[in-house]
C-alpha cells in the first residue's frame, strides 16, 4: 500500500487521507474522530516555497503557516494574509502546520470533534448542533452543518482573489470551498486530489490591510468571527475595497454590501461605520447564534478603522 | 527510520498513526514530555526540533527522520539553562506536569532573544505571545513571566545552582518528576473504559466475547453497580485491559451492551421543567455528593432535593417581611436579582489516572490523588481487604484543585483489571474523559436580596440557592453564606437539582464563589441606593472586626481604588475597579502525624500526605528549616505514600496548618534529643541547638556533621488541636461576630481592575489585589502562588470557563482545551498580594490556610468591576463576549 507520496504523479493512486503537518489530523486520530489509512506528503519537492513572479506570487502548500507569515514578500505585498497567518492558533502550531492543510481542516465543531456525537461532516444524516447547541454556529446558513468554516486563511485568500492549483486543475479560493452546501465535507476537492500550490494575483500597491479575530482571551482561540479588510485609498476616497469574513458561514466570505458601502466614499469614520452596518445583510442567522451578527458588524467597523490607520505599505514589483 | 534525541542516534520504525510523544516517551522512554491535551493547545509536550518548539502530540513520528530532537532531559540538573534556574527562582511552577513544555518553549524563546536583543528585558506580551501554546492550570503565570524576562535579562548567566523557594522545584524543571502517567511497572497493560452511551439506562446485558477475543486484549471487568443503572452518559460500564492502549480502543467498540433507555433529564433546566423525567430512581442514599462536609438532611420532590434545616438562617419570616417592605419602598435599600453560574471544571493538566498491581492479596495503587491515607481507607473497603494488605503511593501530581481527593471509575477500574488480568494495568483518562466524566464545580441559579436600613447596616437577607452538581446531592451554598455573612435576619434556602450528568466534585472553595457572585454584587447596588461606595457599605455591612476593617483600609488607600472614576474612560475600552469581601471557615487536621528521623545520612520527614503542586513538601522543609536552621533543600521528604504517618488531604486548605506545627515541633524535639548526644559523645560543653547546627562552647558543629557523629533519632509529633480531639473539624476559637460559637473565619478582600471593551465584547482583567488575612504566613513565596493561582483561576470562572452539555445527548461539548477555554498566560492580570497577618495567635504559629479564600471572592469582584466600568451588572458567569454586547450600550 502506498503510504508516502514521492511524486504528485502518485497523488491520484493514493487511498487514503493525505497528511501535511498532521496538526489537524493527530487531534482527529487521538480521539478516534478519523482513523487512517494515512498517505504522507511531507517533503514532497517544491511545495515547500514561495515563488514571485511577474504576475503574482505562487506559494507551496506545504509551506509552514509561520513561513508564510514571516516571509518579507508576504509582509510587504500581501499584509493582510500574513497578519491573518500570524493570528490563528499558536506559535508551535503555526510552525508545524501547512498552507494546504489549513484550508483543507476539517471543522472545529465541538460536535463533529467528538468522537461519540451525530454531525453531517461525518457523515450522519443530520447535524447534531443544529437542534442542539450552536452559540457559535453559523449566522449565514446554507443549511446541513450548523457551524462555520475553520479556515482563516481561506478567508484571508478569498479578499486576495487567492487560487489554488491542484494535481487536477486550478480554481478559485471559491470554488475550493463552493456555497457550503456540501454538508459532509468542509471543502470540494476530489479524493487523490492533491492541493500543491496557492496562486495570488500581483500586488496592488496602496494597499491598506487588517485582519480582526474577535476572541475572548487574548490569545489562542478559535474566531467568534473574524474579518479581513482591505482598502485603497486615493486622494481620501476609498477607490477599491475588499472585505471578507469567517466564522460566519459554512464557508469563507466576501462581504459584497459591506464593499459596495465603501468605494467612492471619502476615506472617514463615517463610511466605515456605515459601510460595517451592512455587514450582515442578508445574514439569516441560527437562532443561538443570532447575537453574532452584532460581532461581526462591530469586527469589521473595528477592522476597517485598523486598516485606515495604516499607513501605506509600499509595494514594489518583482522581477 | 533514525532521528536524534538530545543528541543520541535513535533507531525505530513508526507506525503510520504514531506521534513523536509516543516515541520519545513510549520507545525512547523519556518521559519528561507530557501530554496532557493530545491537540496542540496546552504545549506540555513541547520539545525542540532543529531548535524550534514543537507539538511533540501532532507531529507525526515520521517527520522525526534526519532531525535533531531535543526534550527537557537535555537540561539535567548538572546542565541547567538559565530559563529552568529562573523558573524555580520566581515560582514559575506549581504542579510541574506543564513546566517541561514552558522549559522548553523558554529556552528557545530565551536563546533567540539574547541571539536577536541581547540583555533587553523582553516585555509581557512579548513573552505572552510566545507563550501563547501553553497552558498552566495552577496558574504560576506571574512567575514564568518573571523568569523568562530575568533569564533574558541575564540575571541566571553564569549561575550553577540556585534552587529557589520550592524544595521539588528541580525535579520539575529538569523532568525528573514522576507521576502517574508516567509509570511503567514490568508487564504493565493498559486499561480503557468503555462509558454509558446514554443519560439514563437500564444496563440489560452486555458481550464482551468479541472484545475479549481480540488479539492482545487479556482482560475485562464489569465496572457497573449492582443495580445495573447507568445515570450519566459517561458512567464507567465496563473496562479492558489490553497491551496497548489502541487495542484496548479497539476492544471497547466490539463490546455490546443492551440498554433500557429511559427518559433523562440533562442539566438543571430540564430537571425543573414540569414534565421533567426522573433522573434519579433508587436508593438516594447511596447518591454521590459533591460536598466535604455531611449533605444537609434533605426533603425531596421530584429531582429537587430541598435542604430540610437552613442551619444558618436565622428569623426567615422577619428576612422575608423586611424585604417585602423594602419592595413597597419603606425600611431601606432592597438589591435582589436573580444570578447564574456555569460548571467549572478541575481540568487539572496530568488527567485522572491510577496503575494498580496485585502482590497475591496486596494491592497497591499508584494514583494521581490528593489523599493517598484516605484513599487508601477507600479501597480496603471496596475490596475488602485489611488496610495493610493496601499501599497506596503518589509521588508527583499534576494537579487536583478538589477533583481527586476520592476513589474514581479510574482508580476502580485499574485494581478491578489488574486483578483479572494478572498483571499490573494503568488507566489513563483522556482529555476528553476527564473534562467531560471526573468532576466539576457545581453550577448554580441563586436568587438573592440584600436590605440595609437607612445607617447601611444589614437589616435582611435572602439567597435561594438552586445547585446543579449533575447526578449528585450535596450543594450548600446558601448554607455556606450563612456561615460568612452578619448575623442579621436572614432567608437561606439550598435546594439541589438532581438531573443526569456526571456529579459534581469540591473545587477550590465549593459553592463560595456562586454565593459571593450573587451576595456581593447585590451588596455594591444596595449601597449605592444610599450613597455608600464599596468600602464603606462593607464597612457597615458585617459588624465591627479589626482584621476586616484593617484590610478595607488597605484598599481604600490603594491609588488605583483612590482614582477608580477618574479611570473610568467612557470610550470603546473602558475600565473598572470592582472589590468583594470574603471569609472562609479554616480547618486543619488534629489528628496529623509526622516523623522526623534522622541517620548519618540526613533527615527525613515521613508524613502520608502528598504534593499536588501546593507546596506541601516545601512547607514541611520550611518548619525543619525555622525550628532548627537545616536548608530546606536538605531535608529529605518521604511523603506520598498511604502508610507512613497519617497526613491530611491536600484539600480544604488546611496542609500548611496541619503539617507545620507537629513537624516543627517534632524537629525541635529531634534536636534537643541530639544536642543531649552529641554533648556526651563529643563532649560539647555549653551545647545547645542553634541555628544551623549545635552551639557550643567552642563554636557552632553543623547538622550535617551532628548526622554524621550521632547514633539515629525518630521523633513523632501530633497536630494535636488547641481544644480537644474531635477529628477533622473546625477550629474551635471564638469569634466575637460568629452566629455559632466555635466558628472562626479566615478574611480576605479582593479588588479587582478590568478593562471592558465594549465594542466586541472582551474583558481583559488588569489588576488584581488580593488582601488576605489568614494569620502567619509561613512560607511566604508559597503563599504568593496561591494567591495569584487563586486570582486567575478565578478570573476562569468569571470570564471563561463553562461546562457545556449536548441537550440532548448528555455528552460534554467543551471536552477538549480549544472549547473548555483555560486562561492563558496573556489573560493573567498582574495579582498583588497582601497578607495581613496579625490575629490569629491563638492558632499553632499563628497560621491558618488560605488557598480556598484566596480564590472565592474573584468572580464577585469582577463581577463588580464590570459594573463600575460600563454601568451593567453581569448576573451570569462566565461573562461572555455575547453578554457584553447584548448588555452594554455604546
Amino acid at each position: 500500500m502506498l503510504t508516502r507520496l514521492h511524486t504528485l504523479a502518485q497523488a491520484s493512486q493514493a487511498d487514503g487521507e493525505f497528511r501535511a503537518g498532521g496538526t489537524d489530523l493527530h487531534d482527529r486520530l487521538r480521539s478516534g474522530v478519523s482513523d487512517g489509512p494515512l498517505v504522507d506528503i511531507i517533503g514532497l519537492p517544491g511545495l515547500d516555497g514561495i515563488d514571485r513572479q511577474d504576475d503574482g506570487c505562487e506559494i507551496g502548500a506545504l509551506l509552514s503557516l509561520d513561513g508564510l507569515a514571516r516571509n518579507p514578500d508576504i509582509v510587504r505585498d500581501y499584509p493582510g494574509l500574513a497578519q491573518a497567518a500570524a493570528g490563528l492558533a499558536t506559535p508551535q502550531i503555526r510552525r508545524a502546520a501547512t498552507v494546504g492543510g489549513c484550508l483543507l481542516q476539517r471543522t472545529r465543531c465541538a460536535y463533529f470533534r467528538h468522537p461519540d456525537l451525530a454531525c453531517t461532516r461525518k457523515g450522519d444524516a443530520a447535524c447534531g448542533g443544529r437542534k442542539g447547541v450552536h452559540d457559535n454556529g453559523v449566522i449565514f446558513d446554507q443549511g446541513g452543518c450548523a457551524h462555520p468554516h475553520a479556515s482563516s486563511l481561506g478567508m484571508a485568500l478569498l479578499a486576495y482573489d487567492g487560487r489554488v492549483r491542484t494535481t487536477e486543475r486550478e480554481m478559485s479560493i471559491a470554488d475550493l470551498y463552493g456555497g457550503g452546501s456540501a454538508h459532509d465535507r468542509d471543502h470540494l476537492l476530489a479524493p487523490g486530489e492533491l492541493l500543491t500550490h496557492v496562486l495570488l494575483p500581483p500586488p496592488a500597491p496602496g494597499e491598506r490591510a487588517a485582519y480582526l479575530r474577535a476572541i475572548s482571551r487574548a490569545e489562542a482561540e478559535w474566531p467568534i468571527v473574524e474579518s479581513l479588510v482591505r482598502l485603497f485609498v486615493n486622494n481620501g476616497t476609498v477607490t477599491e475595497a475588499r472585505v471578507a469574513a469567517g466564522a460566519v458561514s459554512q464557508v469563507p466570505l466576501r462581504l459584497h454590501g459591506v464593499e459596495a458601502a465603501l468605494v467612492g466614499r471619502p476615506a472617514q469614520a463615517g463610511t466605515w461605520g456605515a459601510a460595517a452596518a451592512r455587514a450582515g445583510e442578508g445574514a439569516n442567522p441560527l437562532p443561538q447564534a443570532a447575537w453574532k451578527v452584532t460581532m461581526l458588524e462591530r469586527t469589521v467597523l473595528t477592522a476597517l478603522e485598523q486598516a485606515a490607520a495604516h499607513e501605506t505599505v509600499q509595494t514594489q514589483t518583482a522581477g | 527510520m533514525r532521528t536524534t534525541i538530545n543528541g543520541e542516534f535513535f533507531e525505530f520504525e513508526p507506525d503510520a498513526a504514531e506521534t513523536a510523544v509516543d516515541v520519545i516517551r513510549e520507545r525512547a522512554g523519556l518521559t519528561g514530555t507530557k501530554v496532557a491535551c493530545g491537540q496542540g493547545v496546552c504545549g506540555s509536550c513541547a520539545v525542540l526540533v532543529d531548535g524550534e518548539p514543537i507539538n511533540a502530540c501532532l507531529m507525526p513520528a515520521i517527520h522525526m527522520e534526519g532531525r535533531d530532537i531535543r526534550t527537557v532531559e537535555a537540561h539535567g540538573r548538572d546542565e541547567l539553562h538559565p530559563v529552568q534556574l529562573a523558573l524555580m527562582a520566581n515560582e514559575g511552577l506549581q504542579c510541574g506536569f506543564c513546566t517541561p513544555g514552558f522549559v522548553m518553549e523558554g529556552i528557545a524563546f530565551h536563546d533567540r532573544w539574547r541571539a536577536e536583543r541581547g540583555r533587553e528585558r523582553p516585555t509581557r506580551d512579548e513573552i505572552a505571545a510566545a507563550m501563547a501554546g501553553h497552558l498552566c492550570r495552577c496558574a504560576a503565570y506571574l512567575g514564568i513571566y518573571a523568569a523568562i524576562a530575568d533569564a533574558c535579562e541575564g540575571e541566571f548567566d553564569g549561575v550553577n545552582q540556585r534552587l529557589g523557594p520550592r524544595v521539588d522545584a528541580l525535579e520539575k524543571v529538569t523532568g525528573e518528576a514522576r507521576y502517574t502517567v508516567d509509570l511503567a511497572l514490568p508487564g504493565q497493560l493498559e486499561g480503557r473504559i468503555l462509558r454509558a452511551a446514554h443519560a439514563n439506562a437500564r444496563v440489560l446485558s452486555v458481550d464482551t466475547s468479541a472484545a475479549e477475543a481480540l488479539d492482545g486484549v487479556v482482560a475485562v471487568a464489569d465496572l457497573l453497580e449492582d443495580h445495573r443503572q447507568v445515570r450519566f452518559t459517561g458512567q464507567p460500564v465496563f473496562g479492558v485491559a489490553a497491551v496497548d492502549w489502541a487495542t484496548a480502543e479497539r476492544a471497547l467498540k466490539l463490546i455490546e451492551v443492551d440498554y433500557e433507555v429511559l427518559p433523562a433529564a440533562i442539566g438543571m433546566d430540564q430537571a425543573l421543567a414540569e414534565s421533567a423525567a426522573k433522573a434519579f430512581v433508587g436508593d438516594r442514599k447511596t447518591m454521590a455528593s459533591a460536598a466535604e462536609q455531611a449533605p444537609l438532611p434533605t426533603r425531596w420532590d421530584g429531582n429537587v432535593g430541598h435542604a430540610r434545616i437552613n442551619g444558618t438562617s436565622w428569623r426567615p419570616g422577619t428576612a422575608r417581611r423586611r424585604v417585602a417592605a423594602a419592595r413597597g419602598g419603606s425600611g431601606g435599600a432592597l438589591a435582589e436579582g436573580a444570578f447564574r453560574n456555569h460548571q467549572q471544571t478541575h481540568a487539572a493538566l496530568e488527567p485522572h489516572a491510577a496503575v494498580a498491581a496485585w502482590e497475591g492479596g496486596r494491592l497497591t495503587v499508584h494514583a494521581s490523588t490528593q489523599n493517598v491515607h484516605h484513599l487508601r481507607t477507600l479501597l480496603a473497603d471496596k475490596f475488602g481487604l485489611e488496610k495493610q494488605d493496601v499501599q497506596v503511593e503518589s509521588q508527583h501530581i499534576g494537579g487536583g484543585f478538589g477533583g481527586k481527593q476520592g476513589l474514581y471509575g479510574e482508580t476502580v477500574a485499574a485494581v478491578k483489571l489488574a486483578r483479572a488480568a494478572g498483571a499490573p494495568v494503568r488507566v489513563v483518562a483522556s482529555r476528553l474523559e476527564d473534562l467531560s466524566y471526573t468532576g466539576q464545580r457545581s453550577g448554580s441559579r441563586n436568587e438573592g436580596a440584600v436590605v440595609l436600613g437607612e445607617d447601611g447596616a444589614p437589616r435582611a437577607l435572602r439567597l435561594h440557592a438552586d445547585g446543579d452538581a449533575g447526578i449528585a446531592k450535596g450543594t450548600a451554598a446558601a448554607l455556606l453564606y450563612g456561615l460568612i455573612s452578619p448575623w442579621v435576619a436572614k432567608d437561606l434556602k439550598d435546594r439541589v437539582v438532581v438531573n443526569n450528568t456526571p456529579p459534581a466534585l469540591p473545587m477550590r472553595g465549593p459553592d463560595a464563589p456562586s454565593a459571593l457572585w450573587t451576595m456581593e454584587q447585590l451588596l455594591d447596588d444596595a449601597g449605592t441606593q444610599l450613597g455608600l461606595d464599596p468600602v464603606e457599605v462593607r464597612r457597615r455591612f458585617m459588624p465591627k472586626n479589626d482584621i476586616r476593617d484593617r484590610l478595607l483600609d488597605w484598599a481604600e488607600a490603594l491609588p488605583a481604588w483612590r482614582d477608580r472614576d477618574a479611570n473610568r474612560g467612557d470610550e470603546r475600552f473602558r475600565r473598572g475597579v470592582g472589590m468583594a469581601a470574603a471569609s472562609w471557615v479554616f480547618l486543619y487536621n488534629p489528628n496529623v502525624e509526622v516523623t522526623v528521623s534522622c541517620d548519618s545520612d540526613g533527615l527525613t520527614v515521613a508524613c502520608s500526605t502528598q504534593d499536588i503542586g501546593n507546596g506541601t513538601r516545601t512547607s514541611i522543609a520550611k518548619a525543619v528549616e525555622d525550628a532548627i536552621g537545616l536548608d530546606r533543600h536538605a531535608v529529605r521528604l518521604d511523603l506520598g505514600r498511604a502508610d507512613a504517618p497519617l497526613g491530611p488531604v491536600t484539600g480544604g486548605s488546611q496542609v500548611t496548618a496541619s503539617v507545620y506545627p507537629p513537624t516543627y515541633r517534632a524537629a525541635e524535639r529531634l534536636a534537643a534529643r541530639l544536642v543531649e548526644q552529641a554533648a556526651e559523645r563529643l563532649n560539647l560543653r555549653e551545647a545547645r541547638a542553634g541555628r544551623g547546627g549545635i552551639a557550643h562552647a567552642g563554636g557552632v558543629m553543623p547538622w550535617e556533621e551532628v548526622l554524621r557523629a550521632c547514633e539515629p533519632v525518630s521523633v513523632t509529633e501530633k497536630r494535636v488541636t488547641e481544644r480537644g480531639p474531635l477529628g477533622l473539624r473546625l477550629n474551635m476559637s471564638m469569634d466575637p461576630d460568629s452566629p455559632f460559637p466555635g466558628f472562626r473565619r479566615s478574611h480576605a478582600l479582593v479588588v479587582t481592575e478590568v478593562e471592558v471593551d465594549t465594542r466586541l465584547g472582551r474583558i481583559r482583567p488588569l489588576n488584581v489585589w488580593t488582601g488576605i488575612a489568614a494569620g502567619r504566613i509561613l512560607v511566604p513565596e508559597l503563599a504568593r502562588s496561591q494567591v495569584f493561582s487563586g486570582a486567575i483561576q478565578g478570573m476562569g470562572y468569571a470570564l471563561y470557563e463553562k461546562k457545556v452539555y449536548e441537550p440532548a445527548t448528555g455528552h460534554v461539548l467543551s471536552s477538549n482545551l480549544n472549547d473548555y477555554r483555560l486562561p492563558g498566560i496573556g489573560d493573567a492580570p498582574e495579582v498583588h498580594a497582601h497578607f495581613d497577618e496579625a490575629g490569629y495567635e491563638d492558632v499553632a504559629h499563628g497560621a491558618i490556610g488560605m488557598s480556598e479564600l484566596a480564590t472565592v471572592g474573584v468572580a464577585a469582584s469582577v463581577g463588580n468591576a464590570v459594573h463600575h466600568a460600563t454601568g451593567w451588572r453581569p448576573h451570569e458567569t462566565p461573562i461572555l463576549p455575547q453578554a457584553v454586547v447584548e448588555g452594554v450600550s455604546i
